[in-house]
């Protein structure tokens, strides 16, 4: 066991999250393709909610592995991953308000007086990040950061709502159409939703572990890898209801006998 | 959205009306609106060119299903033009419905406050149900153009 964990991180997280935002930034991609292709607005949304989550991964990865690989001493007990991880919400937080602006070009129709007071709470999560990495510069020591959950928990909770109406909505809209290409799109939709709510969930309970439970004081509770086993479900279900590969558009649209 | 519905007598009195637009006006305001869809239906009829469907204005689109004693019109805003055919739809539900379960629908004053509460609750139903519908087919639509 000792020789999987270097630095305080294990490397089954670094290898997890890197293989996290390779299957991210192929969605991204090809939902960019499909911009290109259509010129549609929810599909732009759709493309800037995955780049930024992305770019939220990325960050995180890179301070994983930061964290990881930096041998000198000096720098030991410097929480590069601690740092980026509150960085990464920075991101993920501007991707919430582009899953809600997606929500409102296809379900709601609402336009600014239901996007505003979402990307309002999302601005709040970057408030109060900016002045705690301040703080991370004048003084990196490790844990630091950890003192700050109150912010992930209030990020946990703005998420869940954000991807709690693309789920209620998603599956709704699939239980009301009666056309199969349809009704399956919209519930992978739903389901992605509810995969993204698990995995905060999950990830808001790993903190609580990390922070109350002794066996887990350094992180990386079995919570952290339910939640990002949690996210790459999410993703492969994401991949095939806003892709719709034409293989699986064939699968879906033969006829049941 | 769907703003409204009015039952109306044919000769255009008005016997009930329904929704967000129609909480706001007085009696008056009802009557006039009943009142002027009557006359444009009988102008046209007797210019012969036919009993209108639809009236498209500036502010509303008005859909028109009609009966022998009475006629529903369902009102929308016009910054909404599709599904033009679920609208007429759910404007010929309605009054379906209504002539299948009332007898005599022609005269408000033929009618019992339970008539009017249960004619009420079908209509709000009815309109609930196809905005239902219609947020469907949109949705449908958007993310099938979009990403399907």
């Amino acid at each position: 066991m000792a020789m999987l964990w270097r630095n305080k991180i294990p490397i089954s997280a670094v290898i997890y999250e890197f293989l996290v935002v390779v299957a991210l930034a192929l969605i991204t991609f090809f939902l960019w393709k499909k911009y290109v292709e259509r010129k549609k607005k929810p599909v732009m949304y759709l493309g800037l909610t995955f780049t930024f989550f992305s770019v939220a991964l990325i960050v995180d990865t890179i301070g994983r592995w930061l964290g990881f690989l930096i041998i000198n001493i000096d720098y030991l007990d410097k929480s590069f991953t601690d740092v980026c991880t509150l960085l990464s919400y920075v991101f993920l937080a501007i991707a919430n308000c582009f899953v809600i602006a997606f929500i409102d070009s296809v379900f709601f129709h609402k336009g600014t007086e239901f996007i505003l007071p979402f990307s309002l709470f999302n601005g709040v999560v970057i408030g109060l990040i900016i002045p705690k990495i301040n703080e991370w510069v004048a003084d990196p020591s490790f844990g630091k950061l950890r003192e700050s959950t109150y912010i992930l928990y209030y990020y946990g909770i703005v998420s869940i709502l954000s991807y709690g109406l693309l789920a209620y909505f998603g599956i709704r809209e699939g239980v009301l159409n009666t056309d199969r290409l349809p009704k399956v799109g919209f519930h992978l939709i739903g389901t992605f939703g509810v995969c993204m709510i698990l995995m905060f969930v999950t990830l808001a309970g790993d903190t609580i572990l990390v922070a109350n439970v002794t066996a887990f004081e350094l992180g990386y509770s079995p919570l952290y890898y339910i939640g990002f086993t949690l996210a790459a479900i999410g993703l492969g279900l994401g991949y095939l209801g806003y892709i719709m590969p034409d293989w699986f558009k064939n699968i879906v649209a033969k006829p049941t006998t | 959205m769907i703003q409204a519905v009015y039952i109306m007598s044919r000769n255009g009195l008005p016997i009930i009306a329904v929704g967000k637009k129609a909480k706001d006006e007085e009696f008056g305001e009802v009557a006039l609106f009943s009142g002027i869809l009557s006359a444009i239906q009988t102008a046209m009829q007797e210019i012969d060119v036919g009993v209108p469907k639809l009236i498209d204005t500036k502010k509303f689109e008005i859909f028109i299903e009609l009966e022998d004693e009475f006629a529903v019109a369902l009102v929308r805003e016009s910054t909404e033009t599709e599904e033009r055919d679920l609208m007429h739809e759910i404007t010929a539900g309605i009054l379906e419905e209504l002539d299948e379960k009332y007898d005599d629908l022609s005269d408000y004053n033929l009618l019992t406050d339970a008539q009017l509460k249960d004619i009420r609750k079908l209509i709000t139903s009815m309109i609930l149900k196809g905005e239902k519908e219609l947020s469907k087919r949109k949705a449908t639509k958007i993310a099938s153009d979009s990403l399907w």
